[in-house]
């Protein structure tokens, strides 16, 4: 029996990381072109064969635990999920069109603000809290049951500044590094990092189960984890120009399937 | 001893026929916490490990692992072991917290 081990996220890992990287930057590495290509490509053998394991891929323990949330009443006498919705898997279509334009709020709605409305507002409990495990287990269960449809590019006409505003943000440089989303995910995708890729920076894997992170998480944990590494203040989960950013993102990786849980370095 | 629960994803055979090799695997989550991780509030993370997994096969210790801090995180184990007469498949974890959990599965062995 050999249990897997890898080194565990620190600080100190991080800056090493951004070091490591504008060296490679600085090494002028290779550009990526052509269609985009999830993070999955960018993998080595050993992390593909993980994901596509259909036992001890470790997302799957928070499918698990998201179909018992799924099914269980949050309370005496209030309905689960499952008694209005049925089974998971009647609100796959969605999932490739999220975020999305609310035209009531005027506002963008991702998954896990669509679930955390429906129990407040539908189930009339205190709404779980972003990254929480039970917010994850659900946005896990709900994005696995739309596995291997692609990303939409349907935007509503209203969301158009909002796509927009998350483009300028992928492309603007920030932090003490002075780099952009861009020139880490469409400059330099496919640089060498310590034997590892820097993929295109894609969201249909997500959430992802991350061995750095040792543990699962959100598309905005991801977002907040990069604005980090080049040490930029990271926005709070859910705010704005996240939601912002994840819409362009799907926008940007439209066509490619859905392969929640995604395992990546 | 307390009671540890947590998330298992157990898979084994119900049935396997007599002298053929049967394979378990067992995912845990459990964060491997080593007690020298500082979170996001810049505390230190208390420690907080599994520290041994037993597996026996009727009242054969089939395996008994010493788990140590250099475990990843969702620890994951295969193990493989010969099928050869009728019995309960017993799983033991522990913490070091002193406590422990107990899944039990029935394997038919079939001639
Ligand atoms: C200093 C370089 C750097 C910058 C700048 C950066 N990232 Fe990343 N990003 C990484 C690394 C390293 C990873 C982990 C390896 C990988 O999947 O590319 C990553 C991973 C990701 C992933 C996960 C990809 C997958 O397949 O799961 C997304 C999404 C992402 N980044 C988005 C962003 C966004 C949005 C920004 C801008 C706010 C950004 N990144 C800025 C380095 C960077
Ligand atoms: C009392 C019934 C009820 C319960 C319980 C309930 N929902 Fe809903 N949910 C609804 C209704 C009604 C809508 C709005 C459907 C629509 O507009 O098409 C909705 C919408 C949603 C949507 C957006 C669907 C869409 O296509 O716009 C998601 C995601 C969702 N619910 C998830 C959940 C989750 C997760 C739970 C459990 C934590 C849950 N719901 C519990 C009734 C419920």
């Amino acid at each position: 029996m050999f249990p897997r081990t890898h080194p565990r996220r620190s600080l100190k890992w991080r800056l090493t990381l951004c070091l490591a990287l504008c060296l490679a930057l600085g090494g002028g590495l290779s550009l990526s072109a052509g269609a985009a290509q999830s993070g999955l490509a960018y993998l080595g053998e050993e992390l593909k064969a993980l994901q596509a394991d259909p036992f001890a891929n470790p997302g799957l323990l928070w499918v698990d635990r998201g179909t018992a949330l799924w099914q269980a009443d949050p309370a005496p006498g209030v309905p689960a999920c499952a008694s209005c919705h049925g089974a998971p898997e009647s609100l796959r279509a969605l999932i490739p069109t999220l975020p999305r334009w609310n035209p009531a709020t005027q506002r963008l709605e991702n998954l896990e603000g669509l679930i955390r409305q429906c129990q407040s507002e539908r189930q009339h409990q205190p709404p779980a809290p972003y990254e929480s495990e039970a917010l994850l287990a659900l946005t896990t269960r709900l994005a696995q049951g739309a596995r291997g449809l692609p990303l939409s590019d349907a935007i509503a006409p209203e969301a158009a500044p909002a796509l927009a505003r998350g483009e300028a943000f992928f492309r603007e440089r920030r932090g003490q590094l002075g780099l952009s989303c861009a020139d880490c995910h469409e400059r330099y995708a496919g640089a060498r990092l310590r034997g590892d890729r820097v993929s295109e920076g894609m969201i249909n894997g997500f959430p992802i189960y991350r061995l750095t992170w040792q543990t699962l998480g959100s598309r905005h944990r991801m977002f907040r984890w990069c604005n980090e590494a080049v040490r930029a203040e990271p926005y709070p989960f859910g705010a704005e120009p996240y939601l912002e950013l994840e819409l362009f993102l799907r926008h940007r990786g439209a066509g490619l399937p859905l392969e929640t849980p995604a395992v990546r370095r | 001893m307390g009671t540890l629960s947590l998330p298992v994803r157990l898979a084994l055979p119900e049935e396997a026929q007599a002298g053929r090799v049967v394979s378990l695997r067992l995912l845990l989550q459990h964060p491997m916490e080593t007690g020298y991780r500082i979170g996001e509030d810049g505390a230190r993370i208390p420690r907080h490990l599994l520290t041994a997994l037993r597996v026996s096969y009727g009242d054969r210790v089939i395996a008994d692992l010493t788990l140590r801090p250099a475990i990843a995180a969702n620890p994951y184990f295969a193990l493989s072991f010969i099928a050869d007469q009728t019995g309960p498949i017993t799983l033991e974890v522990e913490d070091d917290r002193g406590r422990k959990l107990t899944e039990t599965r029935m394997l038919t062995v079939v001639p």
